[in-house]
């Protein structure tokens, strides 16, 4: 019997938001756990509680958040402990994230290399040279064509689609335990969810990094998950193996979101 | 932009037609002159006071290309050369505003939007409705007392040395802070709720980092587009201060021009005027299309 | 009718950044309007066996340079300042309505010349024009008042006429205009009533500016000439005694300041609760260049 390492260990996580109709609790007591080389898919409607989720595991919950109580370990280390400043250094480094419009994520005032250069330095002593080398060899594994034109780009001058995978090499570039991807389809054409859905295919095949996934997409979730977690209302309505989740969902509401199979194409995005 | 300036130049133009008093005679009697007939024809005639309106303003046109202002009627040098000598100290004088006002409203708008709702934001609201209310001339004389005559720090007047700028600096930036801090801090705040802030962070960059590089340039856009548009009123401020610090400058030399009447001063003084504001919208709007390079785009787009 | 109901609407939230300020400028305003009762002694009695003393008993705030009661000229300042400002601001609202609704109602040519004209006079600092216009007629209140009036009706013309133009293509404009109202009647009954919450609230900003230019004016000794006491004057004459009575200058600033701060404050907290004000000077100058138009709803000096 293997022993798998658990490098995300979520539990019993309470989230509370103040809003102009008082407080509410977006996520209640919430327990799962992510191994090593795995990849987790967080299912269920807007407001559900999932974006809430990854964004306290990141430490960048709104001001008008707060964790209540429980706990997150990230490869044994407490991150509700933790001050602003040992977070910062995990974010990015151990811990990346992936949004939802790519279009948006980067300043589009400032070149994609600057960004993916100041990244890398700031986790590492790197020379600017060697910095540039590195981001990219990073988008050279990306299957990106011409890595050192795109550095050179604004963001407003690139594709959504290649602007998701440059975020998706750039999540890798550090070589963290844990990407956290908050629907990273969603705002992309079919051409484009095709390229972003090999691309974290590969990263699961090499199985050095473990993802969130959070989707309201099944069909992104069915082709990359190894557990799924249905939420509702803050809660989790369902968790478990993906393949027998799929095939035998216990709860009406995971039978629910089955049958509308709730995709794409389907939602006025 | 040419045409506003051709705009301009037409109310200026316009500007000297509009007085009651005959220019010729205005001119005689600054000069000491008494006007006769035969010194009014002469004078016309040196002044082509004589001449058909458009020909008049095409022919002040051709003079202006060739940067002849025409001849003061005071001291009787060419305008445009007193006015040249006496541009340092201006210049001088709104750089030294603007460098004081951005160097204290930086900080001050970024520490108002950090702590929004704190204290700091609470004083520097404080602070910039004392900038927007107080009257220039009476700021400068409150200097004036608490600086130079009670703890005799700073001279009173005059414009030789670095010290002589501060006491007039000062009066004309804190307006200037009072709008650019709040302007700031309000672009600041939208600016935070963009999603590449919330990416950034999600990197791990340093919040100096962040601000500093990331934020900065986005929030300072209405600064910059305050800043080209206030450069007239920056000037206007001058013309006061100047003269109430007795500092050799443009805008004194105005003040002087229009208690003497000397209209080629004056219409000089107001030409330019109107031709820095111009340059000052132009320069703001590149500074704009180098922070933001969409605006590059759209710029080059339309030719 | 509708124009009442948004004016409640206005004001009627937060009532305690609006009444107390709105209070102290009334009192102020009816210091002005009841001067001639309120006011210890002739603001213009020159007496110079009193002249420069301290604050007493029959001279409150004491004596300026020619014996005449500070506090006296500070009230009759008032009714200067107030009235002029009044006056002026009256003028350009009413020039800036009739040539805004124009440019902005008819558009075409007729909008295209008066933002020309509007432009070059814009490119030429307000107060420098002013002086301008005033070295041009001569020193004095009139010439001073109708300097300031050309001047500023240019920023309201080009205000209203934005906000016209806005007007015009809501809904009900466009359905009156079907329905075939004559334009003067589109204008007066559908758009300028709409007009006017924003109007008001930049009018109460604007005066605060235009007390200020007077005051600078007049210190100048372009604007009100002596003896009519007027702040700004009093501020001219006080400065040669700056050493030994500070008080001839500190004390007309500091009613400038109360006023003026008074009105931004109302100003200001008005704006805020409809977001609507636009600083007229910055609206007024940011001419068609506006990129992506986010800066239009800019906030106040402060």
């Amino acid at each position: 019997m293997k022993e798998r390492k658990i490098i995300l260990d979520v539990q019993r996580l309470s989230i509370s938001v103040q809003t102009e109709r008082g407080i509410t609790q977006a996520v209640q007591e919430v327990s799962f756990q992510i191994e090593a080389g795995k990849v987790l898919g967080i299912v269920g409607e807007s407001g559900c509680g999932k974006s809430m989720t990854c964004m306290s595991i990141l430490g960048l919950l709104p001001v008008s958040a707060r964790i209540d109580h429980g706990s997150m370990k990230l490869r044994g280390q407490e991150l509700t402990d933790m001050t602003t400043n040992q977070l910062r250094h995990i974010r990015g480094r151990e811990l990346s994230l992936v949004l939802q419009n790519p279009m948006t994520a980067f300043n589009p005032a400032i070149t994609i290399g600057k960004q993916f250069i100041e990244t890398l330095r700031t986790h590492a002593k790197l020379s600017q040279q060697r910095a540039k080398e590195m981001a990219i060899d990073c988008l050279k594994q990306m299957n990106l064509a011409e890595p050192e034109r795109i550095l050179k780009q604004y963001p407003f001058e690139l594709s959504g689609g290649m602007l998701q995978r440059i975020m998706i090499a750039l999540s890798l570039s550090m070589k963290p335990s844990l990407i956290i991807a908050d629907e990273p389809t969603t705002a992309l054409d079919n051409v484009n969810r095709h390229h972003v859905m090999e691309a974290f295919r590969s990263i699961k095949a090499a199985g050095h990094t473990s993802i969130l996934l959070v989707s309201h997409d099944l069909s992104v979730i069915a082709g990359l998950a190894d557990h799924i977690m249905v939420m509702k209302d803050g809660l989790i309505v369902e968790q478990g193996d993906a393949d027998r989740l799929m095939a035998e969902p216990k709860h009406e509401y995971t039978k629910m979101l089955w049958d509308a199979r709730l995709t794409v194409n389907s939602r006025n995005e | 932009m040419v045409p506003v300036l051709l705009g301009a130049s037409f109310v200026c133009f316009l500007l000297l037609r509009l007085t009651p008093v005959d220019p010729a005679k205005a001119y005689l009697s600054v000069s000491n002159i008494i006007p006769t007939e035969e010194t009014l024809r002469v004078v016309r005639e040196q002044l082509g006071l004589d001449r058909p309106f458009w020909s008049q303003y095409v022919h002040w046109l051709w003079q202006l290309c060739q940067l002849d202002f025409g001849v003061s009627f005071f001291t009787k040098l060419p305008v445009a050369s007193e006015l040249a000598a006496r541009l340092p100290v201006t210049a001088m004088l709104a750089f030294s505003s603007l460098a004081i006002a951005l160097i204290v409203s930086i900080p001050l708008g970024i520490a108002a939007a950090l702590r929004k709702n704190r204290a700091m934001d609470h004083i520097s609201r404080v602070l910039a409705f004392l900038g927007a209310s107080v009257p220039q001339f009476w700021l400068a004389y409150l200097l004036i007392y608490f600086m130079a005559v009670k703890m005799d720090w700073f001279p009173l007047q005059g414009a030789d040395t670095w010290i002589h700028y501060v006491l007039p600096s000062i009066t004309l930036a804190f307006a200037l802070i009072a709008t650019y801090s709040r302007l700031l801090r309000r672009g600041l705040l939208e600016c935070l709720e963009q999603p590449f802030v919330l990416y950034a962070n999600a990197r791990g960059l340093r919040s100096f980092t962040v601000i500093g590089r990331h934020v900065l340039r986005h929030a300072i856009r209405p600064v910059v587009t305050a800043a080209g548009m206030n450069l007239g009123k920056l000037f206007a401020g001058t013309v006061i201060v100047e003269q109430i610090f007795a500092m050799p400058g443009m805008g004194g030399f105005f003040l002087e021009a229009v208690f003497h009447r000397d209209y080629p001063v004056i219409q000089g003084y107001v030409l330019i005027m109107a031709f820095v504001f111009i340059l000052g919208s132009l320069t703001a709007d590149m500074i704009q299309a180098y922070l933001d390079p969409r605006l590059r785009q759209s710029m080059g787009k339309e030719g | 009718m509708g124009v009442i109901r948004n004016m409640q609407l206005i004001v009627g939230r937060q009532r305690a950044t609006t009444v107390i300020p709105v209070a102290l400028l009334l009192i102020i305003v009816l210091a002005g309007i009841f001067a001639p009762l309120l006011a210890p002694n002739d603001p213009n009695f020159v007496d110079l066996s009193h002249k420069l003393q301290g604050p007493s008993a029959q001279f409150p705030l004491g004596t300026d340079q020619l014996g005449r009661c500070l506090l006296s000229r500070l009230l009759y300042g008032t009714q200067v300042s107030l009235s002029l400002a009044l006056l002026i601001v009256t003028a350009c609202v009413s020039i800036g309505l009739v040539l805004g609704s124009l440019a902005g109602y008819t558009g075409g040519k007729v909008d295209g010349i008066i933002m020309r004209i509007c432009d070059a006079i814009l490119a030429i600092p307000s107060l420098i024009l002013a002086i301008s216009l005033i070295a041009i007629w001569g020193a004095g209140w009139k010439q001073m008042a109708i300097a300031l009036i050309i001047v500023q009706s240019v920023y309201y013309t080009r205000f209203i006429r934005g906000m016209v133009v806005n007007l015009r293509q809501q809904t009900y404009v466009v359905a009156a205009r079907i329905m075939g109202t004559s334009p003067v009647r589109m204008v007066t009954r559908h758009i300028i009533p709409n007009l006017l919450p924003s109007l008001f609230i930049v009018v109460t900003l604007e005066i605060g500016w235009v007390i200020m230019d007077i005051s600078a004016l007049s210190f100048l000794g372009l604007g009100v000439q002596s003896p009519t006491p007027e702040w700004g004057a009093m501020i001219n004459e006080g400065k040669t005694f700056i050493r030994s009575h500070p008080r001839l200058i500190i004390a007309p600033g500091v009613i400038i300041l109360c006023v003026v701060a008074l009105l931004n404050i109302i100003g200001e907290t008005l704006g805020d609760k409809n977001g609507k004000a636009i600083p007229m000077r910055k609206a007024a100058k940011h001419s068609n260049k506006l990129k992506g138009g986010q800066h239009e709803r800019e906030e106040n000096h402060s």
